[in-house]
């Protein structure tokens, strides 16, 4: 239930499956796109134990760049990409290195203020991120002799990025790094008194973080074929931390789910009623008091309900969940 | 005497105005078990955390194996193998054991911890020392067991497991025999004469039972000054320390 590979597995699954049973192509994309900005945001909420607000900052920005450099250069897709999450990672070490200078709900204030200050930043400087308009008209080029201008050619692009970076966020997560990294989450203080420079940590999971995230990014600008000033605004932060509460925190593949249904199931409700985002409420306010493993944690408590014909276990059931043996 | 491992010359931490430590010159030699008494509020853990580099000295020196460590950060004198326990266990609540034992040994290397392709089973040396350490403090029985669903006994072994996972030359006890029941104790005590014979020990201990049977010296603090230092019979014939203990704790078995 919890090795690394039956959820790699699983991951598999919901990209083959997603475009079967979802008839727009363009949202499935958008829902892998989603679960790697999601899952760099459980690293470091679910991981890390850091709640930041700040993960619009590199999601725009990946988009900016990405925008940036397929408009003003003809350098292939995958390079633009790699600058976007250079650029999502760079700007992370920045951003996490001041916000962690404090703690607890400090942290939180400066992830939230820093987040502000880049909108309104991308909204003046419009000259070069077209402000209220956004950049318009990205072009995206194939990449080697593949032509990725059809919806479901997009698709499988944007499938395998999202196998490639689900994969080593899982070796991350299972590493000597990712294994320290719980540790500080579950207690700083100690972590440090034990000999771990845990400001260090932190910095390179916000490097790790924002690079993903930044890469999401700069997927969707090529997905949309624009940089809208809505990827780096305050909602988007909002919008991944809520997936990652909905999927379940401290698990990658909680993140795909968390991504998919908060991605599918806006779109369909949006559709419908136009005040959907209360249902929404109504569901994250569910969560937060009765199930705080989110949707993988109901997944596995239903599982080891069926296992061990009772729900007694389910403690230790979930404990090795945590990664006690790989 | 020998040189020695620890020591602090004219040591004084002020807390606005509060000298809670002042003039400590401690001496603690290498291979003995050293302990700390006083009573509450005579800047033990206040001594602890100055040693420990929590908090800043506002004066004097405190020296390790002849280095003067007075301006290095807590987490480099763990790398030069000084180490603590809590008064209060303070462990990774959510992870096992035996897997806080392995970030307790993996301290003393943090870079080694920074990468993030290489799988946490694979520091064969960290896992090593974690399963001695778990055979020391005798858990290896609830080894794969979260640190949160261990005994509160359990608990506080592994508080002391933690500290000399790093393979220190001084381990720092912050009362180890601290909310124990009376079962507990004994495993303790057990397990700090265990720990005297390849570390160094500086022990604050209130169970004078513990500190008078296993000290090779004893310092009695009061009010953030050192009042007498000598051996456990030197420290209960001592007239200052029966008077500020009013007799009873000195003399009398238990705390």
């Amino acid at each position: 239930m919890n090795k690394p590979l039956f959820h790699f597995a699983l991951a598999v699954l919901v990209a083959i499956a997603l475009p079967v049973l979802v008839p727009s192509k363009t949202l499935c994309s958008e829902v892998l796109i989603f679960a790697i900005a999601v899952a760099g945001c459980n690293l470091l909420l679910g991981y890390t134990g850091l709640l930041s607000f700040g993960q619009g900052i590199f999601f725009g920005l990946g988009s900016y760049t990405l925008g940036l450099t397929l408009l003003h250069s003809s350098l292939p897709l995958v390079v633009a990409l790699a600058l976007a999450s250079i650029v999502g990672g760079l700007v992370a070490v920045v951003i996490g290195g001041l916000a962690i200078r404090r703690q607890g709900v400090y942290f939180v204030m400066l992830t939230l203020a820093l987040a502000q200050l880049f909108y309104f930043l991308a909204y003046s400087l419009s000259g070069i991120t077209g402000g209220d308009n956004g950049l318009l008209g990205i072009p995206r080029p194939g990449v080697g002799p593949f032509d990725l201008n059809g919806a479901l050619a997009f698709y499988v692009f944007t499938a395998i990025v999202f196998l490639l970076i689900f994969a080593a966020l899982q070796r991350v997560v299972v590493s000597t790094f990712g294994r320290t990294l719980l540790a500080i989450r579950d207690n700083g203080e100690r972590a440090q008194a034990i000999g771990f420079p845990v400001r260090l940590f932190k910095i390179v999971a916000f490097a790790i973080s924002g690079a993903v995230t930044g890469l999401a990014g700069g997927l969707h600008a090529a997905l949309i074929g624009i940089a809208p000033l809505s990827s780096i605004d305050y909602h988007l932060s909002e919008s991944v931390l809520i997936m990652t509460v909905i999927g379940g925190t401290g698990n990658l593949f909680g993140s795909v789910l968390g991504a998919g249904f908060y991605v599918i199931v806006s779109s369909v409700l949006s559709a419908i009623w136009p005040r959907w985002m209360l249902l929404l409420g109504a569901l994250l306010i569910a969560l937060t008091l009765f199930m705080q493993k989110g949707l993988w944690g109901l997944i596995e408590a239903a599982v080891s309900r069926i296992r061990d014909g009772g729900p007694r276990r389910s403690r230790s059931a979930i404990r090795p969940a945590r990664g006690e043996k790989p | 005497m020998t040189l020695a491992l620890l020591a602090t010359k004219k040591l004084g931490v002020n807390y606005g105005g509060f000298n809670a430590l002042s003039d400590v010159e401690l001496t603690v030699a290498p291979n003995t078990i050293h302990s700390v008494v006083g009573p509450n509020g005579a800047g033990k853990t206040t001594l602890f955390q100055a040693l420990t580099g929590r908090i800043k000295p506002s004066s004097g020196q405190i020296m390790f194996n002849g280095d003067d460590i007075t301006s290095l950060t807590g987490d480099r004198r763990v790398r030069l193998g000084l180490a603590r326990s809590f008064q209060v266990t303070s462990l990774f609540h959510s992870l096992s054991a035996r897997e806080n034992l392995r970030l307790a040994a993996q301290g003393r290397f943090p870079w080694r911890a920074l990468k993030i392709w290489q799988g946490a089973e694979s520091n064969e040396q960290a896992l090593a020392i974690a399963d001695d350490t778990l055979a020391k403090v005798d858990l290896a029985d609830v080894a794969a067991r979260p640190a949160e669903e261990l005994s509160h006994g359990e608990q506080r072994r592994l508080e002391v497991g933690m500290a000399i996972a790093s393979c220190p030359r001084l381990i720092l006890l912050d009362e180890p025999t601290s909310g124990m029941g009376i079962d507990d104790i004994g495993a303790m005590k057990k397990l700090i004469a265990d720990l005297g014979r390849d570390h160094t020990v500086l022990l604050i201990e209130h169970n004078m039972e513990i500190v008078m049977n296993l000290s090779d010296r004893v310092t009695v603090m009061q009010s953030g000054r050192i009042l007498v230092e000598g051996t456990p019979s030197e420290i209960r014939d001592n007239e200052d320390v029966r008077r500020a203990y009013l007799g009873s704790m000195i003399t009398g078995g238990r705390a």
